[in-house]
């Protein structure tokens, strides 16, 4: 079963970089920090002057997980961006867990329908 | 906390006068509120105390709703001077524990009930579902997450366990000795739910949850309620049961931020608050560590 993405107004913009193939990602503008979408204030200085800056959208695994569920078994891991943010990822290209370290590149998809959403591939793995 | 340590090693303490627990575990047909009036009823009774001597309630509502601070209508409390509700998640029966130890140490109160109840697991459906919804409701940034499959908070602390193994190169045997151990409490405990003794091959063929997560590492998901009444050392000489002093506790919440050198699944607040709380105990024997998911367990462990 699939849960679709809903927008809000704050996620909208990051939503919309999805929707062009863009991850997007948050860089204070008191400090230059690089910091997941999700967060109100910077978390090396605390300032909530935050703009957008693209992702290159390569990283690599930190921690992985199977979801054995018969319908849809999925793996899904941290992954550490290049920039530094870690984001919860569907891990594509495999269907075991991955060593920590193991590279990965940016892939959107639209799971359920719902809002275009980052995965993960890992590289060197052949699209099925 | 050194100033409560003072005050409580050399004038009075905050102690724990009575439990009420009611049946727990697939209990079917009631609601949140109706174990936790029973929970506090209990407690009272088991304290040798009325209700009309309660003058502070604190109140853990689970996942299922309907439990919150109309339980004290409910129960037919008035004049309070103590009454909210607390949700620290898995945190939240120590801290209403302390909370109500600060408050009748410090005059804020009395005699303080502190309850929880829940009754979301429902008839014939899974543990897991009584927990999937809040993650299901998510909107915005959160729900890029759940729509990739992260549904569940199981899914959560299976990363901070995998995190945590990797890092320290655990073994799965490890997660699986704090089962079997848990497993060997609950044996001779008459009010526990699971009885039968586990073996380590048990462990290991009960079913991944989410890898590195089997059946067995994760909690029960119970129906039912538990209270306790806090009150001073003082009205509690008078009381039919012997006290259970509160000596002391600490709360610590180091936080961490999900980027690079994250100590996400590495640490917990358990040195920090482990510490503050043991400030003026004289000698430990017995530490029981409170985690929902065993990896939780094993990190507050060695978090000292």
């Amino acid at each position: 079963m699939t849960f679709p993405a809903l927008r809000d107004s704050v996620s909208a913009p990051w939503f919309d970089g999805l929707a062009r193939g863009v991850l997007l990602l948050h860089r204070c503008r008191e400090c230059g920090h690089v910091s997941r979408p999700d967060v109100a204030s910077c978390p090396a200085c605390r300032s909530d002057n935050l703009t957008w800056v693209p992702s290159r959208g390569t990283g690599c695994v930190v921690a992985a997980i199977l979801d054995p569920n018969p319908d849809d078994p999925v793996v899904l891991g941290l992954v550490e961006l290049d920039e530094g943010p870690w984001l919860h990822v569907r891990l594509l290209g495999t269907s075991e867990l991955v060593p920590v370290g193991t590279r990965v590149t940016l892939e959107i998809c639209r799971p359920g329908g719902g809002e275009p959403v980052p995965s993960f591939r890992i590289d060197g793995a052949e699209r099925t | 906390m050194s100033e409560n340590a003072v005050m409580m090693g050399r004038h009075r303490t905050a102690v724990i006068a009575g439990v009420g627990l009611t049946e727990v575990g697939k209990v079917y047909g009631r609601s949140a509120p109706s174990f936790a009036a029973e929970a506090v009823r209990r407690a009272v009774t088991d304290a040798g105390l009325d209700l009309c001597d309660v003058d502070g309630l604190l109140v853990n509502a689970g996942k299922s709703s309907g439990l919150d601070v109309t339980l004290a209508r409910r129960l037919g409390l008035r004049d309070l001077r103590m009454l909210c509700e607390v949700n620290a998640f898995g945190a939240s029966a120590g801290i209403m524990v302390a909370q109500a130890a600060g408050a009748v140490l410090t005059g804020g109160a009395d005699v303080v009930a502190c309850v929880f109840a829940d009754a979301s697991r429902q008839p014939g459906a899974s543990s897991g579902e009584a927990y999937r919804r809040t993650s299901l409701e998510a909107t915005g940034f959160r729900s890029a997450e759940t729509a990739s499959g992260f549904t569940s908070v199981t899914h959560r602390y299976a990363l901070a366990a995998s995190r945590y193994m990797q890092h320290y190169g655990i073994p799965q045997e490890h997660l699986g000795a704090v089962a079997l151990s848990q497993r060997a409490w609950a044996v001779d405990n008459p009010d526990a739910q699971m009885r039968t003794p586990l073996t380590m091959e048990d462990y290991h063929r009960s079913r991944w949850i989410v890898q590195p997560l089997h059946l067995l590492d994760c909690c029960l998901v119970s129906n039912g309620g538990a209270a306790v009444v806090v009150t001073t050392q003082a009205r509690a000489a008078v009381l039919r049961r012997p006290p259970v002093h509160v000596l002391g506790w600490g709360q610590a919440h180091p936080g961490y931020v999900l980027e690079r050198g994250s100590e996400f699944g590495l640490v917990t607040g358990a040195a920090a608050s482990g510490a503050a709380a043991m400030r003026s105990a004289r000698a430990v024997r017995l530490l029981h560590i409170h985690g929902t998911r065993h990896p939780r367990g094993l990190r507050g462990l060695s978090s000292r």
